[in-house]
């Protein structure tokens, strides 16, 4: 046996081709397989338990209505408009709404802690260009919005047309920020512009192409938010207040990416055609609804 | 749910890892349950990084916890099918025979590696990771997979000897 065995594995590299060999005469599991039976599918039975969990204690409601209570009837409710905007078509098309951990409530692992609101840390884009001046000083820098920009080059470069608020009291973004193809524009905080969750910014509006996507968006909602149906330019959005929140972009490839790391403002969402809009301001919800109705 | 769509994606992956990682523990159950932690730790993922790795390091984590808590050692195992296919064999049968001996006598030697020799193992050639992928997912620097690699061979090679010449 010695003889034939030994040639076999006379290097390292005749051992790795004899183990990758090996690997596909390996008993495995069979699920993952097409042929397993749902019972047997890790992916699906976990979704149930989380969703199990997400929804203890919930009591169904006839209908989706606007939602401001508690915890666990918030996070239930969640899952209610997620499922109904799933099911009926409601919501922004290309973003879907699930309840989800809470990213900011401490947990975080080391160096991935949320930027506190004060003296966030430096851009986190992994390869800036910052225009001339310093890309740390812009208003909105540290939020992870990604890659300053010229505003003017905002549309062509994330191929959308592109609209902003007229009201000269507003004015023009103090910053423009590009993060794959999602623009966002930022305004510090001022007269027109009350204060968000990080009290510097005043708002921040991004832009970006939903459903030509063939991803979709996740938003993480813990508890202490609250979401609700809105009428926004003709269209219905979705209005999320109260806590902190973050949203993940799942891409076509699977792969899920924080949008930011920031923490946020009461948040309108709503989309337009193929592009989907965030205005996330310290305004309260006619405002943000009136100046969301007021871009062009 | 998205969640489960995204899991799915790399079901099949994590269930050979979990398998790999703990071969005498239930995989499938390991999977549900970190695709549950994954779930409650999604905030913790780095945007911008890949997901498979951080995905399967939980996989092969909550391998890990169960193979200890078992306390018992159930090794890998060939395909019972392969050894049953003698008929449509293409080779000649003698080099079938050759084949399914060796595969045998190298997995014994596998499965008498440490726990750490044989994870490194799992992760580079029989899961076939990339390096950077493989350190991720055993939560050790990238020199420390090619060392430990090395040493794994090494062993594996020395553990072999001895069982040819037994």
């Amino acid at each position: 046996m010695t003889d034939r065995l030994v040639p076999f594995a006379s290097s390292d590299d005749e051992l790795a081709a004899a183990l990758r060999d090996l690997a596909g005469h390996l008993a495995v599991p069979s699920a993952g397989a097409p042929t397993a039976p749902l019972t047997a599918d890790p992916a699906r039975l976990a979704r149930l338990r989380i969703e199990a969990g997400a929804a203890r204690g919930w009591i169904r409601r006839p209908h989706v209505r606007p939602l401001r209570r508690g915890l666990l009837v918030g996070l239930a409710a969640v899952l209610a408009i997620a499922a109904v905007a799933g099911a009926i078509g409601l919501g922004v098309p290309g973003i879907r709404i699930v309840p989800g951990p809470v990213p900011s409530s401490g947990a975080s692992a080391p160096g991935s802690s949320a930027p506190p609101s004060s003296s966030p840390p430096a851009l986190a884009s992994p390869s800036p260009i910052p225009p001339p001046g310093s890309a740390s000083n812009l208003p909105g820098s540290g939020l992870g919005l990604g890659t300053p920009i010229v505003a003017a080059t905002a549309g062509s470069v994330a191929g959308i047309a592109i609209v902003l608020p007229p009201d000269p009291a507003i004015g023009p973004p103090a910053s423009t920020w590009l993060l794959d193809r999602r623009v966002s524009f930022v305004w510090p905080a001022g007269p027109e512009l009350p204060p968000a969750a990080d009290p510097t910014i005043g708002l921040i509006l991004s832009e970006f192409r939903g459903s030509l996507e063939p991803g979709y968006f996740e938003k993480v909602i813990g508890p202490g938010t609250t979401i609700e149906p809105v009428r926004v330019r003709g269209t219905t959005g979705w209005w999320v207040s109260g806590a902190p929140h973050e949203f993940i972009y799942v891409d076509a490839a699977g792969q899920p990416a924080f949008d930011s790391r920031r923490t946020v403002g009461d948040t309108l969402m709503w989309s337009d055609g193929a592009i989907t809009y965030r205005l996330e301001s310290g305004l309260d919800q006619a405002a943000a609804i009136a100046l969301a109705d007021s871009l062009h | 749910m998205a969640y489960e769509e995204l899991v799915r994606r790399h079901q099949a992956v994590a269930i050979r890892t979990a398998h790999l990682f703990a071969p005498d523990g239930d995989a499938e159950d390991a999977v549900q349950e970190a695709f549950v932690k994954a779930h409650a730790a999604l905030g913790r993922f780095r945007a911008g990084s890949p997901f498979r790795p951080w995905l399967l390091r939980i996989v092969a984590n909550e391998a890990r916890n169960r193979r200890r808590s078992a306390g018992r050692r159930a090794g890998l195992a060939l395909r019972s099918a392969e050894d049953r296919r003698p008929d449509d064999a293409a080779p000649s049968p003698e080099s079938a025979v050759l084949a399914a001996e060796q595969r045998a006598w190298l997995l014994a030697g596998l499965n008498a590696l440490r726990d750490d020799d044989r994870e490194v193992i799992a992760a580079r050639y029989l899961l076939e990771l990339p390096a950077a992928e493989a350190a991720e997912v055993l939560g050790v620097p990238r020199g420390t997979v090619k060392s430990r690699l090395s040493r794994a061979l090494r062993r594996l090679r020395d553990g072999l000897g001895t069982t040819s010449n037994d």
